[in-house]
């Protein structure tokens, strides 16, 4: 059986609470695994996880009906990849109203891609109602909720909300666990890559580093260990969702086979 | 069913008349209905572009061709005629109905008939509207608003499109909303029917490469132009004739 694509669109109703990092850290996991994920970026602005990852990625104004089709028609490619969307908070409801209308994910599925939302929600009740909302709305996507520990506390509002007592009983989760505040400016930095630090060779053998990465080669021992401890809790999470995701795959399509 | 035509015209061009003309044919299809369609846009033929199987392209000044659509109303299999009118001759197309008892027909209710008067921005679409009243009265006569063009009807006065409007007994609106224009295109070139098109399909049934965003454009644009269809009850006006 071929191995499956994957869509991943990762969206949040809110600025600044681990979005792109958390999509950069999905292309990180594939790159280690060894695919070769196409990355979108939806903010045309700050163009941040382009600037990750230059030759893998397309920047994409979604109020320009060509950029529009840059992202959904490249399911139509004759080889689809594995894609990693990064939804800005501005572009929410227009990206899942025309994933809807287009009906983005009967389009993908018969084209072997299974298209999945992992939906950060900040703090605020709101947050948890859209993801409840965007749940209800993409039945036909799957959906992993991801809790990042860098937003910090629930307040108790949110905590008796039905939209997050909603969410009680979802078991596609994961956790963003948070990094030592010390080390998130190193990890910013635009020329590293989180999946070469991770490979074996790089981690022993620092002087060696390619150029892009140079910056790592000055990191201390201990920032180095712990990006690299925190890194193996994301991958580990990652991969459990992954492995999640392959075995629904996987059963969905045997009970087609069986129809 | 008894036999049915519906005129899609407008006395100005460019109003859109064949597109609205083309969401009919696909309306009518998906409700199980068959249609037959006389292009008037002779001898070019538009529609025939679209819709080979079903449609003829007719001179509708020539005696001929009207015995063509309106003597064979009784005798075809198919009940629903559609006629897409050639721009500035829909006045001309009504008086000849008149002169060959077309209209007498109606009132006895051998045939339903429907109109679509397509209007534009303009004020003179406003007086096509006096023009054609006398023949719209107490029939199915539908005004349609396209905006497929962003008309924005902003020459037009409310209280004088009102007057116009309101002494035809019986008329209905219809909204018609845009289609963005890259969609439009897309289809325009596919040469192909906006349903078919949706399907991601060719003329001849193949499977095309049509972008999987325009045929979204298109299919909420159709669904909305299908919804304005099923407000006015188009399909009952042509079935409940029958009972009548």
């Amino acid at each position: 059986m071929p191995e499956k694509n994957f869509a991943i669109i990762v969206a949040s109703l809110r600025a600044r609470n681990g979005k792109t990092l958390l999509a950069r850290l999905i292309a990180d996991y594939f790159l280690l695994t060894g695919d070769k994920p196409e990355i979108f970026d939806t903010d045309a602005v700050e163009r941040k996880l382009a600037g990750f990852f230059p030759e893998l990625s397309t920047v994409i104004d979604l109020d320009r009906v060509p950029d529009q089709m840059k992202l959904f028609d490249t399911l139509q490619a004759a080889l689809p990849a594995t894609q990693v969307i990064d939804v800005t908070h501005r572009s929410f409801q227009k990206f899942f109203k025309l994933m809807r209308d287009i009906d983005y994910a009967a389009e993908a599925r018969s084209r072997g891609i299974e298209p999945v939302i992992f939906y950060i929600p900040d703090r605020d009740p709101e947050s948890y109602e859209q993801g409840r909302l965007l749940r209800e709305r993409c039945k036909d996507c799957s959906f992993v909720l991801v809790e990042n520990a860098f937003v910090g506390e629930i307040g108790k509002d949110t905590r008796r909300s039905t939209a997050y007592a909603a969410f009680k009983s979802h078991y596609l989760r994961m956790t963003l666990p948070q990094l030592d505040p010390f080390f998130t400016g190193v990890i910013e930095d635009p020329k590293l890559s989180l999946s070469d630090f991770m490979r074996p060779a790089q981690a022993e053998r620092p002087a060696r580093m390619p150029s892009a990465q140079l910056s790592l080669a000055h990191l201390s021992r201990e920032a180095g260990d712990g990006i690299r401890l925190w890194l193996k809790e994301v991958f580990k999470n990652l991969k459990w969702v992954m492995d999640e995701l392959k075995l629904r795959g996987e059963s969905m399509e045997i009970e087609d086979a069986s129809r | 069913m008894k036999p049915a035509v519906l005129i899609v015209g407008a006395d100005k061009g460019g109003v859109g008349k064949t597109t609205i003309t083309r969401t009919l044919i696909d309306y009518l299809a998906s409700k199980n209905t068959l249609v037959r369609a006389f292009d008037a846009e002779f001898p070019r033929g538009a529609l025939k572009r679209f819709h080979p199987n079903v449609t003829e392209v007719i001179d509708i000044t020539s005696v001929s061709d009207q015995m063509k659509m309106l003597d064979t109303l009784l005798t075809s299999e198919v009940k629903v005629s559609l006629i897409d009118i050639r721009a500035g001759l829909l006045s001309r197309t009504l008086k000849a109905f008149t002169d060959v008892g077309f209209f007498d027909a109606v009132r006895e209710g051998e045939v339903t008939f429907g109109m679509f008067h397509i209007l534009g921005p303009s004020v003179a679409s406003l007086e096509e509207i006096a023009d054609v009243t006398p023949y719209a009265a107490g029939k199915n006569y539908f005004a349609v608003k396209n905006f497929i063009n962003e008309t924005s009807f902003f020459e037009w006065d409310p209280a004088v499109y009102d007057s116009y409007f309101k002494k035809t007994k019986g008329s209905v609106e219809l909204n018609i909303p845009k289609l963005h224009e890259m969609a439009y295109e897309q289809v325009d070139l596919s040469g192909v029917p906006f349903s078919t098109f949706i399907k991601n399909r060719t003329a001849q049934g193949h499977i095309a490469n049509s972008s999987l965003v325009l045929r979204g454009y298109v299919r909420t644009w159709l669904n909305l132009v299908y919804q304005e269809y099923d407000r006015i009850g188009l399909l009952d006006r042509l079935t409940d004739s029958e009972a009548d």
